[in-house]
C-alpha cells in the first residue's frame, strides 16, 4: 500500500468486518464487492461536530413539504459552510442533524480548536437563520451542539470521510444533552481548547455505556485569536542562557550599530521559542520598543495581516505623524486597495520614523505559518532599512525551512539559532518547578525523573505530563495535546517519511538503515533518513542507526497505523529480523511476532491468530534457549513461559518446552513450580506417546528431592532413559541420561565410574544444546576428575581441555569446569590462578539469580582460602554458606558446616567448632552425611569432652570414605582420626593414620595435602607419649 | 481560633502575663529528662501530607482526620476526611511519630492532591486551619518552590512560632530551594545514613539544622501494609516524634525553646558537655 511501502494489505470487508482475501474481489463471507485496500486509512485523533435542528419535528408537521425542503436546504448551507470556514469536513447528514469532522483528510493540532470555532459559528449562523425567517415560520429556530475529540478510523479524501469510533458516538450523546443554542464539549477537546475558550463546568454526564460519569463543559465563547493549547509562560526559564546571551547581544549589535537584522529563532513546537522571546522583550522592553506579532495558522487569513498588525500597533507611538498613523490604519482595516510597495513604503516610513528615538523590536511567533508574500515584503523591508536599528525576530517551527529553504539566507545581517531539547537534568528542573507541592520522597524525585525523561526536554510536554500527574492519568498515556502536534507534524511528511517512521516505531525505539531499507524494500533511504533526522524526529546513533527523538515521536507514528497493518508489520518485522540475524534475532523476532498475535487476537482475526502460533513459540523458545546459554535463568524461564502460552495446544513440542521449563525452575530453586512443569510435560508426552519427551519429563520429576529417590531408583531411571533415547537417536536424551548416572556415582563417591559416565554423555566432547545440562555434566566431570583417583597433574590437563572447548558465551559450562580447576590448582599451591578462576566464575553467575551456583561457588572459594592458610577468609565464607543452605538442611549443609568446623579448629577457637555442631540438633545423629562431616564432628565432639562419641565419629568416617575411590576424602578423614588420636595421646596410632594419609595425597599429587599430613606428622613426633597437647596444631 | 496573631508591643498589653514561666533547665540537659517517659502523652501533632490510614498497625488511633476540598465556588475548606491516604505517604510519617511517641495524639490534614504532588493553596489553607487547631507539633514532609506560595507560608511560619506550635519541616532531597523548611521559624530536618531512629545529629551549617534517620527506614503504607522508605520525608517525622515527646513532658514551651533542647540531646552536642 502506497503509505506503508514495502507491505501489501489485505482490507477488511467493508459490510461485514470480516478480514478479506488477498486478491479477492467479493468478500468471501457476505459476497458484497471488496474495496481496494483505502490508502488513507489510519488511526488519529479527530474531532467531531454534532449538530442538530431544535423542533424540526414540529416544523415539519406545520409546513409543506416543499418550503420544509428549501428552508433545511437553507440551514444545511449555512452549517456546510460553516464548517468548512475553519476546515473542518462535512461527514454526512442524517435527517436534520449534521455531522462535521476535523482531522480527515488533512489533520492540523489545532483541529479540536477550530471545531469549537466552527461550532460557535453553527450557532450564529443558525442564529442569524433564526431573525431572517422567524416571522414567517412562526417556531423558533435553533441549533444543539455537540463537540467530541478522540482516537478513531479514519478513511476516505476529498468530500468522502468515514471516521469510526466509540468517540463518535459520545459526540452525538453531547449534542443530545444540549440545549437550545448550546454547546457541549468533552475532556479531551477541553484539554485541546482551553487555552482559546471560556468554558463553564456542567454535572458530569451519565452516559449509556459508561460505567463512570462523563465529565462534560458549555462553551461560552471562544477568542478568535488565542491558541487552544493552555502554555504557562510564567514557568521558570531553565537551561537557555546561552540562547538568552544570542538575542541579547544581537539587540546589542544592533542597537550599537544602527542596523536592521533578522534573527529567526527555529525549534520544534513546544519547546519554548515563545518562552524564550517573553524572557528577552521583559529584558529589552527597558532599553526598546517592542511590539509582536503572530502569523495566524496554516495559513489562514490575509497574506500581510500579522505585518499590518503590527504596523497598527507601531502607528500608535507618538513619534508617528497623522498622515502615516491613518496609513497604517487602513492598511490594518483592509479599507485600501495595496500593492506590496505600497506596503513596503508605509512599512518603512513607519520603522525609521519609531527607531528613529530608541531601537526597535518586532516580534513574529508561528513564522512557519506566514504565507510567502510575506516573508518576501519582510525580507525586502529588512534589506532596504539604512542606518535603522530594527531587530526582527521570527520564531518559527523547522517547517518554515521546508517551505522557505532559503530563509533570510543572502542577508548582510541575518542570523538565527535553534532550541535544543532541555537536557535532562534541566528537563528534571523544569518538571520540579511545575509542581507547586512536593513531597520530598523517593517517588516523587522518580515521577519527576519519568517525567523528564519521556518529555525528551521538551518543555510543553514537560508541562502536559505534570498536568497529567496532576489529574490522576500518570505519565505513561501519552497526552493528547501532545499527540495533536504530532500528529500534525508527521501528517507534514511525505509518504516516503511516513513509512519511514512507520516502520522505525514497529520495530522500536531505534532501527538499522539497513533494517529500514529491507522493510520498505527500497534503498538509498539515507537523504530521506537526514531529513527526518533535520526535522528533529529522528537522531542518527553511530553511522547507520537511526533513533527516536523522543518516546511521543515513536508512539505518534505507532498509534497511527491501523492495529490490523500494525500485526502484519510486526511479523515482516520478525520475517526480516530473522533474515539478517538468524538465531540470534530471535529474542526480537520473538517479541513482534507476539504481538503481531495479540494484535490478531484483539481484531478477532483467529485464522490469522492461529497460523502464526507456532512461529511465535518456535521463536520465543529459541530465544530462551540462547538465554539459557547466557546463563540468564529468569528470561529464559519467562520466555519459555510466553512460549508456552503461544503455542497451539497440539503443538508436538510443548511437552519439551514445559521439560526445559521444568529444568530451568529446578537451577532457581523454584521446586514446587519445576514439579508441575514437569508433572504437564509427563502428561502430554504420554498423550501423544512420545516415549523421549516422557523420558525427559520423568528424569526431570525423579530428580527432584520431593520424589525422594534412592541412588538405585536414579539409576534405574536413568538407564531406561538411555534405551528410549538410544532407539530414538536422541543424543541429548543420552547426554542428560549418562549425566545422571555420573551424578549418581559422583554422589555416592564412585568417582572414577563417574568420570566414565558423564564421558559416555558426551561422545564428542561438544557441548550439547542445553546449556543447563551441560553444565552439569561439565560440572560433574570436573568435579569426579578433581575427587577421585585421578592424579592432580593430569585432572588439571582434562579440565583445561574442558574448558578450552566451551565458548566464551557458555557461561554457566564455563563455570562448571572452572571451579574444580580452581580447587585443584590450589592444591598443587597455584591459589593465586585459583582464585582468579573462582572470582570470574562468581562474577559471571553474579548477573544471574542462579543461587545454587553462587553458594557452590563460594564453597570452592573456601576451600582454596583453607589451602592457602587464608582462615578466616575461609570462615567468612563458610558462614554463609551454611547460612544460605540452611532452610535446606542435608548432606551439602553438614559438608559446608563440617569444613567450617575443621576451619575454627585450626584457628584454635574450639568453643565455636563445638558451637557450630551443635547448631542443628540432627548433627549429633547418625544422619545421612558426608564423610568429611563426620571426620570434623569427631574433633568437635572430642573438643567437646567427649572422646567416645569423638571416635565413633572417626569410625563412620573411615567406612564413608573408604566406600568411596577419593584419595582425598579418605585422607581428610586420615587426618581427623590423627587429630583425634594425637589429642587423645594416641601418638603412635595417630602417626600411622598420618602416613596413610600422606600416601593418599601423595597419589592424588596434592601438595598442599602432603604438607599438611607432614606437618602434623611432625607435631606427632614431637608430642612425648603422656604428654596432653593442648592444641591442635602450630598454626 | 484563626490563624491571625494578636499583636503586643510592650508588657501587659498581650493576652498572656509574663509569670508562667518553665523553672530553670538542670544542667547538662539529658535525654532523659528532655524526651521524659518518652510516650509524648498529650503532646498534639499534625501530619500535613496525603492522609493518614485509621487504624494501622503502625499507627493506631488518629484523633482526627481533615482534608483540604474544593468548594462549589473554588474556595477552599477543610472538612473531616473518611478517605484516609491517597499515597501511603501520609501514614509512613504518622507510623514513625507513633513509633518515637506512642502515647501522642495524631491529626491528619490531607493537603495534597492525587499522588505525590499538591497545590500550594491547598498546603496554605490545610496550614491556616491546623495553626487554628493550635497543634502543638505541625509535621510538613513536603514544600513549594512557588514565590507566591511561599511568602504567605513565610508568614504562616511566623504565626506559628509565636504561638508555640512547632513546625517541623522537611528539606528538599536534591539541593534546591524550597519553602518552609527554609525559613528561621521552622525546625528543618534533613537524613542521616544511620538506623538508629533516636540518634539525632545537630548541623552547625543551617538551613538544615538536624539531621535524623532518613535512610532505610521501615514505615507503614496503604492497607496496613509496610514498606522500606528513604528520603528527608522519612528523617522529619522522627523528630516531629521527639518534639512530641519533650512537649508531652514540658507542656507549653516555645518553639525556640524546643529547638534549644533539640540541640542539647543531638549526638554531636551532647558528646562535649
Amino acid at each position: 500500500m502506497g503509505r506503508r511501502c514495502g507491505l501489501v494489505a489485505v482490507a477488511d470487508c467493508a459490510a461485514c468486518g470480516r478480514p478479506g482475501l488477498a486478491e479477492a474481489r467479493y468478500c468471501p463471507y457476505c459476497g458484497e464487492p471488496v474495496a481496494e485496500d483505502d490508502p488513507y486509512e489510519t488511526r488519529r485523533v479527530v474531532s467531531v461536530v454534532f449538530c442538530d435542528l431544535v423542533g424540526s419535528t414540529a416544523l415539519s408537521e406545520r409546513m409543506d413539504p416543499e418550503p420544509l425542503r428549501a428552508l433545511v436546504g437553507r440551514y444545511y448551507e449555512r452549517m456546510r459552510r460553516a464548517l468548512e470556514q475553519y476546515g473542518g469536513t462535512v461527514e454526512k447528514f442524517i435527517g436534520d442533524a449534521v455531522v462535521g469532522v476535523f482531522g480527515v483528510p488533512e489533520l492540523h493540532e489545532d483541529d479540536a480548536l477550530q471545531a469549537v470555532r466552527a461550532a460557535v459559528a453553527m450557532r450564529r449562523e443558525a442564529e442569524q437563520l433564526d431573525r431572517e425567517l422567524s416571522g414567517r415560520l412562526g417556531e423558533r429556530l435553533a441549533v444543539r451542539l455537540g463537540v467530541n475529540t478522540g482516537e478513531v478510523m479514519a478513511s476516505g479524501y476529498g468530500s468522502n470521510v468515514r471516521v469510526t469510533g466509540e468517540m463518535v458516538n459520545v459526540a452525538a450523546r453531547f449534542q443530545q444533552a444540549a440545549g437550545p443554542g448550546q454547546i457541549v464539549i468533552g475532556a479531551a477537546t477541553r484539554a485541546l481548547v482551553s487555552g482559546a475558550v471560556r468554558l463553564e463546568a456542567l454535572t458530569p454526564m451519565r452516559l449509556k455505556g459508561k460505567s463512570t460519569p462523563v465529565p462534560a463543559w458549555l462553551v461560552r465563547d471562544v477568542d478568535p485569536e488565542a491558541g487552544g493549547i493552555e502554555r504557562r509562560m510564567t514557568a521558570p526559564l531553565v537551561a537557555r542562557e546561552t540562547d538568552l546571551r544570542f538575542l541579547r547581544n544581537s539587540f546589542a549589535h544592533v542597537r550599537d550599530s544602527d542596523m536592521t537584522a533578522i534573527v529567526t529563532v527555529y525549534g520544534v513546537p513546544g519547546i519554548g521559542k515563545s518562552r524564550l522571546a517573553q524572557e528577552f522583550l521583559d529584558w529589552a522592553g527597558s532599553r526598546a520598543l517592542v511590539c509582536s506579532g503572530r502569523c495566524p495558522p496554516f495559513g489562514r487569513g490575509a497574506s500581510l495581516g500579522p505585518l499590518f498588525g503590527v504596523m497598527a500597533e507601531l502607528a500608535r507611538a507618538d513619534e508617528v505623524d497623522e498622515e502615516l498613523q491613518a496609513s497604517a490604519e487602513e492598511l490594518w482595516a483592509g479599507a485600501v486597495e495595496h500593492t506590496p510597495e505600497d506596503v513596503l513604503w508605509v512599512a518603512r516610513r513607519l520603522l525609521a520614523a519609531v527607531a528613529a528615538q530608541r531601537p526597535l523590536v518586532v516580534v513574529l511567533d508561528d513564522v512557519q505559518w506566514a504565507q510567502p508574500l510575506l516573508l518576501d515584503v519582510l525580507g525586502r523591508l529588512a534589506d532596504s532599512l539604512r542606518d535603522i536599528p530594527v531587530l526582527l525576530l521570527c520564531l518559527a517551527r523547522l517547517d518554515l525551512l521546508d517551505t522557505r529553504p532559503d530563509w533570510s539566507g543572502g542577508k548582510l545581517s541575518a542570523a538565527s539559532t535553534v532550541l535544543a531539547p532541555l537536557h535532562p537534568e534541566a528537563a528534571q528542573q523544569l518538571a520540579r518547578t511545575q509542581f507547586e507541592v512536593v513531597l520530598h520522597d523517593q517517588n516523587a524525585e522518580e515521577t519527576v525523573r519519568g517525567i523528564a525523561a519521556r518529555s525528551g526536554g521538551n518543555p510543553l510536554y514537560i508541562e502536559q505530563l505534570v498536568s497529567a500527574v496532576g489529574d490522576g492519568s500518570g505519565i505513561d498515556a501519552l497526552p493528547l495535546t501532545i499527540r495533536a502536534l504530532l500528529d500534525a507534524r508527521l501528517q507534514r511528511l511525505d509518504a516516503l517519511g511516513n513509512a519511514i517512521l512507520q516502520w522505525a516505531a514497529v520495530h522500536g525505539m531505534e532501527c538499522s538503515t539497513g533494517l529500514l531499507e529491507g522493510l520498505l524494500d527500497a534503498t538509498g533511504l539515507q537523504p530521506e533518513l537526514d531529513r527526518l533526522a533535520h526535522r528533529q524526529l529522528l537522531e542518527a546513533v553511530g553511522l547507520h542507526t537511526y533513533r527516536f527523538r523522543n518516546l511521543q515521536v515513536r508512539e505518534v507514528a505507532y498509534e497511527s497505523i491501523p492495529k490490523r497493518i500494525r500485526a502484519q508489520m510486526h511479523e515482516r518485522v520478525a520475517e526480516l529480523l530473522t533474515e539478517f540475524d538468524g538465531d540470534s534475532a530471535a529474542f526480537e523476532s520473538g517479541d513482534h511476532l507476539e504481538r503481531a498475535l495479540a494484535y490478531h487476537r484483539e481484531l478477532g482475526r483467529t485464522e490469522d491468530a492461529e497460523g502464526l502460533r507456532s512461529r511465535t513459540a518456535a521463536a520465543l523458545r529459541t530465544a530462551a534457549s540462547r538465554q539459557l546459554s547466557h546463563g540468564d535463568l529468569p528470561t529464559a524461564a519467562a520466555l519459555l513461559r510466553r512460549a508456552l502460552s503461544a503455542a497451539p495446544e497440539d503443538d508436538p513440542t510443548r511437552s519439551t518446552m514445559l521439560t526445559q521449563l521444568g529444568n530451568v525452575l529446578v537451577a532457581t530453586t523454584r521446586l514446587g513450580e519445576a514439579l508441575t512443569a514437569f508433572e504437564q510435560a509427563a502428561t502430554l508426552a504420554e498423550e501423544c506417546g512420545d516415549r523421549a519427551a516422557l523420558a525427559h519429563a520423568r528424569l526431570g520429576l525423579v530428580q527432584l528431592p520431593s520424589a525422594q529417590a534412592t541412588p538405585e531408583d536414579l539409576l534405574q531411571a536413568a538407564s531406561e532413559a538411555v534405551t528410549v533415547f538410544t532407539e530414538a537417536s536422541d543424543a541429548r536424551g543420552l547426554g542428560k541420561a549418562y549425566s545422571l548416572i555420573g551424578q549418581v556415582h559422583l554422589a555416592d563417591g564412585r568417582y572414577r565410574q563417574a568420570v566414565d559416565a558423564f564421558e559416555r554423555g558426551r561422545p564428542d566432547g561438544a557441548a550439547v544444546a542445553d546449556e543447563l545440562h551441560d553444565a552439569q555434566s561439565v560440572g560433574g566431570l570436573a568435579f569426579s576428575l578433581w575427587r577421585g583417583p585421578t592424579p592432580t597433574t593430569q585432572a588439571v590437563e582434562e579440565c583445561e581441555r574442558l574448558l578450552s572447548g566451551v565458548p566464551a558465551s557458555c557461561r554457566l559450562v564455563r563455570v562448571a569446569a572452572m571451579c574444580p580447576l580452581a580447587v585443584l590448582l590450589a592444591g598443587r599451591s597455584q591459589s593465586a590462578r585459583a582464585r582468579e578462576l573462582l572470582a570470574e566464575a562468581e562474577h559471571m553467575v553474579g548477573e544471574f539469580s542462579h543461587e545454587f551456583a553462587r553458594i557452590s561457588i563460594s564453597v570452592f572459594m573456601a576451600t582454596v582460602n583453607s589451602f592457602a592458610g587464608e582462615l578466616p577468609a575461609a570462615e567468612q565464607r563458610l558462614r554463609d554458606v551454611c547460612e544460605a543452605l540452611s532452610p535446606f538442611g542435608g548432606a551439602q549443609h553438614a559438608a559446608a558446616a563440617g569444613d567450617l568446623i575443621r576451619v575454627l579448629m585450626r584457628l584454635g577457637r574450639h568453643d565455636e567448632a563445638v558451637h557450630v555442631l551443635c547448631s542443628r540438633p540432627e548433627w549429633r545423629d547418625e544422619g545421612d552425611f558426608p564423610a568429611g562431616f563426620f571426620g570434623a564432628r569427631a574433633r568437635a565432639e572430642l573438643a567437646d569432652g567427649r572422646p567416645e562419641e569423638a571416635e565413633d565419629c572417626v569410625r563412620t568416617a573411615l567406612r564413608l570414605a573408604t566406600a568411596t575411590d577419593s584419595p582425598e576424602i579418605q585422607a581428610v578423614a586420615l587426618l581427623d582420626q590423627a587429630h583425634v588420636l594425637l589429642a587423645l595421646s594416641r601418638a603412635e596410632e595417630a602417626r600411622r593414620a598420618v602416613e596413610r594419609a600422606h600416601a593418599r595425597y601423595s597419589a592424588k599429587e596434592h601438595l598442599v595435602g602432603m604438607a599438611e599430613a607432614e606437618q602434623l606428622l611432625r607435631q606427632v613426633n614431637g608430642s612425648r607419649p603422656g604428654s596432653p597437647i593442648t592444641r591442635e596444631d602450630g598454626r | 481560633m484563626t490563624a491571625e496573631l494578636t499583636l503586643s508591643w510592650r508588657l501587659g498589653d498581650g493576652p498572656t502575663a509574663a509569670e508562667h514561666e518553665l523553672a530553670a533547665w538542670p544542667h547538662p540537659v539529658t535525654r532523659e529528662w528532655a524526651w521524659g517517659d518518652g510516650r509524648g502523652t498529650g503532646a498534639r501533632v499534625c501530619i500535613l501530607d496525603s492522609g493518614v490510614e485509621e487504624g494501622h498497625p503502625r499507627v493506631g488511633p488518629v484523633q482526627g482526620a481533615y482534608a483540604v476540598r474544593e468548594g462549589p465556588d473554588g474556595e477552599l475548606t477543610v472538612v473531616e476526611d473518611t478517605e484516609g491516604d491517597v499515597c501511603g505517604h501520609g501514614t509512613a510519617c504518622a507510623s514513625i511519630i507513633r513509633s518515637l511517641a506512642p502515647d501522642c495524639e495524631i491529626f491528619s490534614v490531607r493537603v495534597l492532591g492525587l499522588g505525590y504532588f499538591g497545590s500550594g493553596e491547598a498546603l496554605l489553607a490545610g496550614l491556616r486551619w491546623a495553626l487554628a487547631q493550635n497543634f502543638d507539633v505541625i509535621n510538613m514532609s513536603l514544600s513549594t518552590t512557588k514565590p507566591e506560595v511561599a511568602r504567605e507560608l513565610y508568614h504562616l511560619a511566623d504565626v506559628a512560632y509565636f504561638r508555640r506550635n512547632v513546625i517541623v519541616a522537611s528539606a528538599h532531597n536534591i539541593p534546591i530551594e524550597s519553602f518552609p523548611w527554609r525559613f528561621a521559624s521552622v525546625i528543618s530536618v534533613g537524613s542521616h545514613r544511620g538506623s538508629d531512629p533516636e540518634l539525632l545529629v545537630h548541623n552547625p551549617a543551617p538551613p538544615v539544622e538536624f539531621f535524623a534517620r532518613g535512610d532505610q527506614v521501615p514505615v507503614g503504607w496503604l492497607n496496613g501494609g509496610h514498606m522500606v522508605c528513604s528520603g528527608n520525608s522519612f528523617a522529619t517525622p522522627h523528630v516531629s516524634g521527639m518534639c512530641a515527646r519533650i512537649l508531652g513532658a514540658h507542656r507549653g514551651l516555645t518553639p525556640y525553646q524546643v529547638k534549644t533542647l533539640l540541640h542539647l540531646i543531638a549526638a554531636n552536642v551532647t558528646e562535649g558537655t
